[in-house]
């Protein structure tokens, strides 16, 4: 029963969370641009405004294309269960670290399947650059899973969080998984999707109202996903200090992630992928690392 | 004579009248007969394979054939089945598959092909299936052969069953030459066992190879690399993108669904019960396999051919296959059997999912060029509305061979990872391989679903009205796509159908008891320490969470819009992005691989094989024809020689 409590404390924890850390990013971005910036609740304003609205429709299949978004943003919260966050129990009870890192995965597919039958050429462009990106992407995972496996033997997420030892090729994976967890999240270097001017909007080009506010949505949830998964391996399980440090972590985080965001322009695809590339790279050799004992 | 025994033969003997009858009727009648019957036969081999993997027991049966025909000498003086739960487990694939493909086909020839042919079709067709079926249910290497090439043959003519298209015959022959090659190695493989091992015994249960003898690992790379030329393993893969695209649609569901695993059943007897599982081997499998999974996956997303998309996926993922028969090959060689047993799990899952998955997305393509007559992925689109059914099948194939939670093949790739993550050493990159492999595989759906069913189309072809899906057509789809989804959620059922292999494995190896790892029950896999997966929980909140959001929001208002085109007026259609340009970005950004593959192609596979025929050619000018005949009466002397030893 106190399972289902902290599961439940969890879940809405992280979901009031994520728009306000999206607040604190604006507001850091807008203080480092010599902006005024708005409020921290800002996000939340915005959201509620969109949640108020009508959906709107376009596309052949319109049930696909509005019904994707839902699994997409349900994928997520999915993903939130399953991992600890505010309260460090773990619920591994409905997979491990793979089945996390692929319903991360599978909800950016979902919002892409969506996004392309919409039928606008724009928003099939940024699709196809955002899954060019999510395939290297998925590759930098696989190694940094793996990093995982060998250093704890196991890869159940009780196992994983914290981490017990720390050692070198493990430390390594955590700076890979930081950098894998800013292109994920659609971040301003890496945020391909809408690269161009006439692309703006990018993969949710055709959302409106309602179903606007769940693809924003998902995709703040989806920062504050990557950005816990770092901080359980770091911080250790106890059940006191481990909310007072995952606050502080995730604050911590959202403001280095918005004062690099803050610096860059955009970067072009090619480029983009040759960076991912030289990471695959890195990820290669901390696996290597790692399989050596290191 | 057993229930099953009598479900196997009547299955044999109603294919082999259903091959004879289709043969004197012409045209329309004889397709019918030939697809009832074949179905049919299909359903009892279903039940009969269903029968012995449920009861995990071993069939055997002899039928002395020396007494009926006199004068047949001992090779073939015996014609023995050996049931056991690694055979059932692939007759019930060709079972399956079978029945629903024989069922499509009926519509789909009738309407698409000149009925004067269609006898030959119907012949080759239910020969094709039986040949199949008795290939796995024979426990006799020199049977094992016969079915074989008749397997071959029969599916050759089904390929270049076109005869008027250049490209049908020519991948036909491609098709027919390269595996023939394959076949010869096998020949001198078995002949090599049998004279060698088992004292002129040709049975498989005669067979004990010592893996470390000169001998034997001649014989099984000779098997290895026979078996590998059918199973499509890179680098003989260049014959299935060319030969599955061209037969008719069904038959491409049973070729890449179905046949190309009948290779991999033999493998599995190769290196699990003729000898030992050793670590080089092990290896070496893998390797292949990584190295397939590798390249055919990165060429099926270049493709812009929708069958031919599909066929390059089929190697990718024999690969994937392959990958965990190795890794559990090298992971048992290693005494870490927990995980060797998760590995071979995972091999066997994956082989019946992706059967489940690929025959779907055939039978999809099959609709489509039923349609509309294109295979064209650059100028298809927009037909979900026009052949919803079709489109939701296809959608459902597409994130199970994505792997996408909670579809079949999430979790016999999940299981995969967990193998390989866990052994460390090399296994462990081809695990990580296979994981980026599963992203591309996801890229390379997207492209197929959305440009044929979701994304408006430049111009739909025959008068923007695509024909009409019969039932008989859309029905065999579903019923895949329904076990993709049910063996997606309830990793139970086909853990039933596994489970008489992985016994019979670790009983012949001593294989300690308390490593009992796989833990399944209704509704999820756990593997006891290393990962826990519950797909039924994780569909049920999927389902039921967005359904909820979906209902709340029903209640507003839609508002329909046209699409955005940036301000100016002009159709969506009319900025048409063509599928070869969705992922030009990746394709440029992995340029080197590519450019090395093709630079290999046409060495190895154009440049080389021409220069061996010309000085094959200027030798033959050399020998005289008189020469020619002295070589042909020798080959057959030595054959006769051999023969009369036996």
């Amino acid at each position: 029963m106190f399972k289902l409590l902290y599961i439940l404390i969890n879940l809405f924890g992280l979901l009031l969370l994520a728009p306000i850390l999206d607040g604190l990013e604006r507001s850091i971005k807008a203080k480092l641009q010599n902006r005024r910036g708005p409020s921290l609740l800002q996000t939340w304003y915005d959201l509620i405004k969109l949640f108020k609205k009508n959906p709107g429709s376009t596309g052949t299949p319109r049930f696909l294309v509005r019904y994707s978004i839902y699994l997409s943003f349900t994928t997520l919260l999915i993903a939130c269960i399953i991992m600890p966050s505010i309260i460090p129990y773990s619920y591994s009870f409905i997979g491990d670290i793979i089945v996390l890192v692929y319903l991360l995965i599978s909800s950016k597919i979902f919002l892409i399947l969506g996004s392309i039958s919409s039928g606008n050429p724009y928003s099939l462009v940024g699709s196809s650059r955002e899954v060019s990106l999510s395939m290297l992407a998925e590759l930098i995972f696989a190694e940094i899973i793996s990093v995982f496996a060998i250093t704890n033997n196991s890869l159940l997420i009780e196992e994983l969080f914290p981490a017990k030892i720390f050692k070198p090729s493990l430390i390594c994976s955590l700076i890979l998984l930081f950098f894998i967890g800013y292109v994920e999240s659609t971040r301003l270097p890496f945020e391909l999707g809408e690269a161009e001017p006439e692309l703006s909007g990018g993969i949710i080009l055709e959302y409106t109202g309602l179903d606007l506010a769940f693809a924003y949505y998902s995709v703040l949830i989806r920062r504050i996903i990557y950005s816990t998964i770092l901080i359980n391996i770091i911080i250790p399980g106890n059940v006191f200090i481990h909310p007072i440090l995952y606050l502080g972590c995730l604050f911590l985080l959202t403001i280095i992630y918005s004062s690099i965001e803050a610096s860059f322009g955009r970067l072009r695809i090619d480029s983009a992928l040759s960076i991912l590339n030289k990471a695959v790279l890195i990820g290669g050799g901390i696996v290597v690392a790692a399989v050596l004992g290191l | 004579m057993s229930l099953i025994i009598q479900l196997f033969f009547s299955a044999i003997f109603i294919l082999l009248i259903s091959s004879i009858i289709s043969l004197c009727f012409r045209g329309k009648t004889s397709v019918l007969i030939s697809s009832i019957l074949s179905a049919f036969s299909c359903l009892l081999i279903v039940l009969g394979s269903l029968l012995v993997l449920v009861k995990n027991t071993v069939v055997m049966m002899n039928i002395p054939l020396r007494y009926m025909v006199p004068g047949l000498n001992s090779l073939f003086g015996e014609f023995s089945i050996c049931i056991d739960s690694l055979s059932g487990f692939f007759s019930l694939i060709i079972g399956l598959v079978g029945f629903v493909a024989s069922i499509y086909g009926y519509k789909y020839m009738i309407t698409l092909y000149e009925s004067e042919h269609l006898g030959f079709y119907s012949f080759n067709y239910s020969m094709f299936l039986l040949s199949m079926c008795l290939t796995v249910i024979v426990s006799d290497l020199f049977w094992f052969i016969v079915f074989w090439e008749l397997m071959t043959l029969s599916s050759q003519f089904l390929v270049s069953f076109e005869k008027e298209k250049k490209q049908a015959v020519w991948a036909g022959y491609k098709y027919f030459v390269i595996t023939k090659a394959g076949a010869e190695l096998l020949i001198i493989g078995s002949l090599i066992a049998i004279i060698h091992y088992s004292g002129m015994n040709t049975s498989y249960l005669a067979i004990r190879l010592n893996p470390y003898d000169p001998i034997s690992v001649l014989l099984l790379s000779l098997f290895f690399t026979g078996l590998s030329i059918k199973a499509a393993l890179v680098p003989f893969h260049t014959w299935l993108p060319d030969a599955h695209p061209e037969a008719p649609s069904h038959v491409s569901a049973l070729l890449s669904g179905v046949m190309i695993k009948v290779p991999v059943y033999m493998m599995m007897r190769t290196f699990y019960m003729f000898t030992k599982p050793t670590i080089y081997w092990g290896l070496i499998i893998a390797t292949i396999g990584a190295v397939t999974l590798f390249v055919g996956t990165l060429y099926a997303l270049m493709q812009t051919d929708s069958k031919r998309l599909l066929a390059y996926h089929s190697v990718g993922q024999m690969g994937y296959i392959i990958l965990a028969l190795g890794a559990s090959i090298y992971l048992f060689a290693e005494k870490e059997y927990a995980l060797g047993i998760i590995a071979l799990f995972a091999s066997l899952y994956h082989l019946i999912n992706h059967s489940l998955f690929k025959s779907t997305l055939f039978l999809t393509a099959g609709s489509v060029i039923y349609a509309t007559g294109s295979r064209d992925l650059n100028k298809l689109g927009g037909l979900s509305k026009y052949m919803p059914l079709t489109s939701l099948s296809a959608l459902i194939a597409s994130l199970s061979i994505s792997g996408i939670p909670p579809f079949n093949g999430f979790i016999s790739k999940w299981a995969i990872y967990c193998s390989s993550f866990m052994s460390g050493g090399i296994i462990l990159f081809y695990g990580i391989i296979a994981m980026f492999i599963s992203g591309v595989t996801t890229a390379s759906f997207v492209k197929y679903y959305t440009t044929i069913f979701s994304r408006p189309a430049n111009r739909l072809p025959r008068n923007n009205q695509p024909a009409k899906i019969p039932i008989s057509m859309d029905v065999p789809q579903l019923l895949l796509a329904s076990l993709c989804v049910l063996f997606g959620i309830l990793p139970i059922i086909p853990y039933r159908l596994i489970k008489g292999i992985l016994i019979d494995i670790t009983m012949s190896y001593k294989v300690p008891q308390d490593t009992n790892i796989i833990n399944i029950g209704l509704g999820f896999v756990s593997f006891n320490g290393i990962g826990t997966n519950y797909p039924l929980l994780i569909a049920i909140l999927l389902i039921s969470i967005s359904s909820a959001i979906y209902a709340l929001t029903i209640t507003k208002k839609e508002i329909k819009y046209d699409t955005w085109t940036c301000g100016t007026f002009i159709e969506a259609r009319k900025i048409h992005y063509p599928a070869k340009s969705y992922y030009s970005d990746f394709e440029e950004a992995f340029h080197y691989f590519y450019n090395t593959c093709n630079a290999l192609y046409t060495v190895f596979v154009k440049k080389i094989p021409a220069k061996i025929l010309t000085s094959c050619k200027k030798l033959s000018e050399v020998i005289e024809e008189g020469a020619h005949m002295c070589l042909i009466g020798l080959a057959i002397l030595i054959l006769i020689i051999i023969l009369l030893m036996v």
